[in-house]
């Protein structure tokens, strides 16, 4: 006894078909969410330990870096790249202050500024700073590191 | 190229441009730089379902320079251009794909455009802050990716049941 109309049979099949396509994306879905935890893990397995010595490492967009006791109290100031005198407010500019063990981008002239939201680098910020070690100004590929002490 | 497609494209160039300078009001974690919604990308998920694959690109192409050049510089243009290509040739043959939603395809979309700009990261700092960087973006990129891709759902519904009314 046939208790399904052809309709309803086609109805049932596709229901059935679009619940197979359903799985399937949710599938695709869950594996690119497990590769995304998968780089996650590995960047955070992945990440430089800190050094010894406690200081901070400013690294300038032309491949140009200087290291800083965290112990001094220090205007550094960054155009285009390379370490200058005086900030002069002029396109490229970042000003990093150094003063209590703690480092901070006191100015930039970058389109959006994000650096200078990044708060202070110091031995104890490192453990609760999102970016941890790094105050980035990507913009101006200008960089301080902090590195060592807090192990 | 039709008049129509071309006024199409020219619209949703506008759009993303729009939607792209939203976000950029949106800082979503202000202490991480980068990290956004990502609004202007649901253009080129309609793109990657309702154009060719040739217009697609275009349009990421136009959303990537003219944002830069509008809202950004020349350093944020590789980092975008990077992750626009990877991601927009990802979801291109993830379209391929017979029956597949749109939510995989943004999901994807979003994790690669992160792969492509912590690649450029790599290469034009160093990996060592880019391993500092890429845990958030990678999450941020995966949930961005992901509600975009259910947003950009409901929209197309919406497209599609409105277009079998007026019958376009």
């Amino acid at each position: 006894m046939n208790f399904c109309t052809g309709e309803r049979l086609i109805g049932t099949m596709e229901r059935e078909t679009d619940n197979k396509r359903q799985t399937r994306n949710w599938i695709l879905t869950g594996a690119a969410i497990a590769f995304a935890a998968l780089a996650v893990v590995v960047c955070l397995l992945m990440r430089p330990e800190t050094e010894a010595l406690d200081r901070f490492v400013i690294r300038c967009g032309n491949g140009q870096s200087i290291e800083v006791p965290a112990w001094e109290t220090r205007t550094i100031v960054i155009r285009d790249g390379r370490i200058v005198e005086k900030a002069t407010g002029e396109s490229g500019e970042n000003v990093i202050r150094i003063e209590n063990g703690e480092a901070w981008m006191e100015y930039a002239n970058c389109p959006h500024g994000e650096c200078m939201r990044q708060g202070r680098l110091s031995a104890e910020s490192v453990r609760t700073r999102p970016l941890g070690t790094w105050i980035v100004c990507a913009p101006h590929k200008v960089y301080i590191e902090y590195a060592g002490g807090a192990q | 190229m039709k008049v129509r497609t071309l006024t199409k494209m020219a619209l949703l160039t506008a759009a993303a441009l729009i939607l792209g300078y939203i976000d950029s009001l949106i800082p979503l974690v202000p202490s991480i730089p980068g990290i956004k919604l990502g609004l202007s990308n649901l253009v080129l998920l309609y793109a990657v379902f309702y154009m060719r694959p040739v217009e697609t690109l275009i349009l990421m192409l136009l959303k990537v320079g003219l944002s830069s050049l509008l809202f950004g510089n020349a350093v944020g243009a590789l980092y975008a251009l990077a992750g626009g290509v990877l991601s927009t040739a990802a979801m291109l043959l993830m379209r391929r794909i017979p029956h597949i939603s749109v939510i995989p395809v943004s999901t994807v979309g979003g994790i690669l455009h992160i792969v492509g700009q912590c690649v450029i990261g790599c290469i034009l700092i160093s990996w060592q802050p880019v391993l500092f960087y890429a845990p958030w973006l990678f999450i941020s990129g995966t949930a961005t990716g992901l509600l975009l891709g259910l947003a950009a759902r409901a929209a197309f519904y919406g497209i599609e049941r409105y277009e079998r009314r007026s019958g376009a």
